[in-house]
């Protein structure tokens, strides 16, 4: 469910933060910057874990800002194919089950996925289950409520790039808005390099509807589907 | 797991190695060792007590996003009740079955109960396993893991001492 990356990325100390002890200094900044974000074609990044080196401090002309190389470990959210995950019904549409996990949500069991056979009941927005015993003709309607825990398998993921225009750096725009008054807005000039691969969580800037990083779930098979089912 | 904040600071003027921006795939980490270290976060103590200082991690509202609702996910996993101890002592106990380091991890996290979660967890089970060997593995998850029932004391126990 989760994995360690290890990255290396260019570190910019706010002149500010120069007083700062270093190490400090770089783990908020990399928290700053990485934390709660998709990362394309890596997953959802969590927490900074450690850091293996800092290169020494460069100064560039114009920018009172220390920029080093750092190598680090971060704590990235990306299950592995076949996983079997727990998470919670967020709620049912006809496209299928949407599940959430608290900190990710965009996880979808599509009808196809669902046990055989299953039924939309559209006045009840809720995705049922018509479960028949072999012994009995009678059919158990198996509700999928909001709210119920789920175990699924991860069958598949899908990445988008949500940078807003490729050129521009997506870094800077992102980093800095969330967190408004936490220190003046720094002349970017060559920090992060342009066409970094990383891009907003699309909550902040109310991006169009992409999704940066979708899980697809199936629970067509025995053990899956509600807990409550197998116990 | 415990190495946070141990490393050595290069004052050379090559860049450490590795391409800028690279990204290498290093391994799975385990609910527990994720738990833990949120945990830590969340005291604020992650650095060591000499750092500890509450209003550094309070303005990062993205990692305190993060920091709570991964643990109140993983509050409900039955990583909250395991220890390394715990951990060792049940990877090795599950060696013999020949299960892949994935499908252990995952019944490490999830704590299966039924025959039928294993056969889930382990690819082609049918043919890999035998129904008492499937036995003979939730007979270790029982008693080797604790179960998640009893956490509640189980924290509390563990909160006062940090």
């Amino acid at each position: 469910m989760f994995v360690l990356y290890e990255m290396t990325q260019d570190v910019r100390i706010d002149p500010v933060n120069l007083g700062q002890d270093r190490t400090e200094a770089i783990t908020n900044e990399l928290n700053q910057r990485l934390s709660n974000r998709v990362m394309l074609n890596v997953g959802l990044c969590m927490a900074l874990w450690d850091i293996k080196s800092i290169g020494s401090g460069v100064i560039y002309p114009g920018d009172g800002g220390v920029h080093s190389k750092v190598v680090f470990r971060y704590i990235v959210f990306r299950p592995f194919q076949d996983e079997i995950m727990v998470g919670k019904i967020k709620n049912c549409t006809p496209d299928g089950v949407h599940v959430t996990l608290g900190y990710f949500d965009d996880i979808l069991v599509t009808p196809e996925c669902l046990q055989y056979p299953s039924k939309f009941d559209e006045r009840e927005q809720v995705w049922i289950w018509e479960y028949k015993a072999e012994d009995d003709d009678e059919v158990h309607e198996m509700y999928m409520d909001k709210g119920e825990t789920i175990k699924f398998r991860v069958t598949g993921e899908t990445f988008n790039d949500t940078t807003p225009i490729p050129d521009t750096n997506p870094q800077g725009s992102n980093k800095n808005d969330p967190q408004g008054a936490s220190g003046p807005q720094p002349g970017t000039s060559k920090a992060p390099a342009p066409g970094h691969p990383s891009s907003s969580s699309g909550t902040d800037n109310g991006a169009p509807q992409k999704i940066p990083y979708s899980i697809t779930g199936s629970i067509n098979e025995p053990g899956l589907g509600l807990m409550s089912w197998w116990s | 797991m415990d190495n946070c904040g141990q490393f050595e600071i290069e004052e050379k003027l090559v860049p450490p190695e590795g391409d800028h921006n690279s990204k290498r795939l290093i391994g799975p980490l385990s609910n527990y060792e994720v738990y833990q270290f949120f945990k830590e976060t969340k005291e604020g103590n992650v650095r060591g007590p000499k750092h500890a200082n509450a209003n550094k991690w309070k303005y990062n509202t993205h990692l305190n996003t993060v920091t709570y609702e991964v643990l109140q996910y993983l509050q409900q996993t039955p990583c909250v009740v395991q220890s390394p101890e715990i951990i060792e002592e049940f990877l090795t106990k599950l060696h013999p079955y020949n299960l892949t380091k994935s499908e252990r991890l995952t019944i490490l996290n999830t704590r299966p109960l039924q025959p039928v979660d294993i056969q889930a967890i382990v690819e082609e089970s049918e043919e890999r396993l035998t129904e008492s060997q499937i036995e003979e593995i939730l007979d270790i998850v029982d008693s080797t893991l604790p179960p998640l029932n009893v956490n509640v004391e189980a924290k509390k126990n563990d909160g006062p001492q940090e």
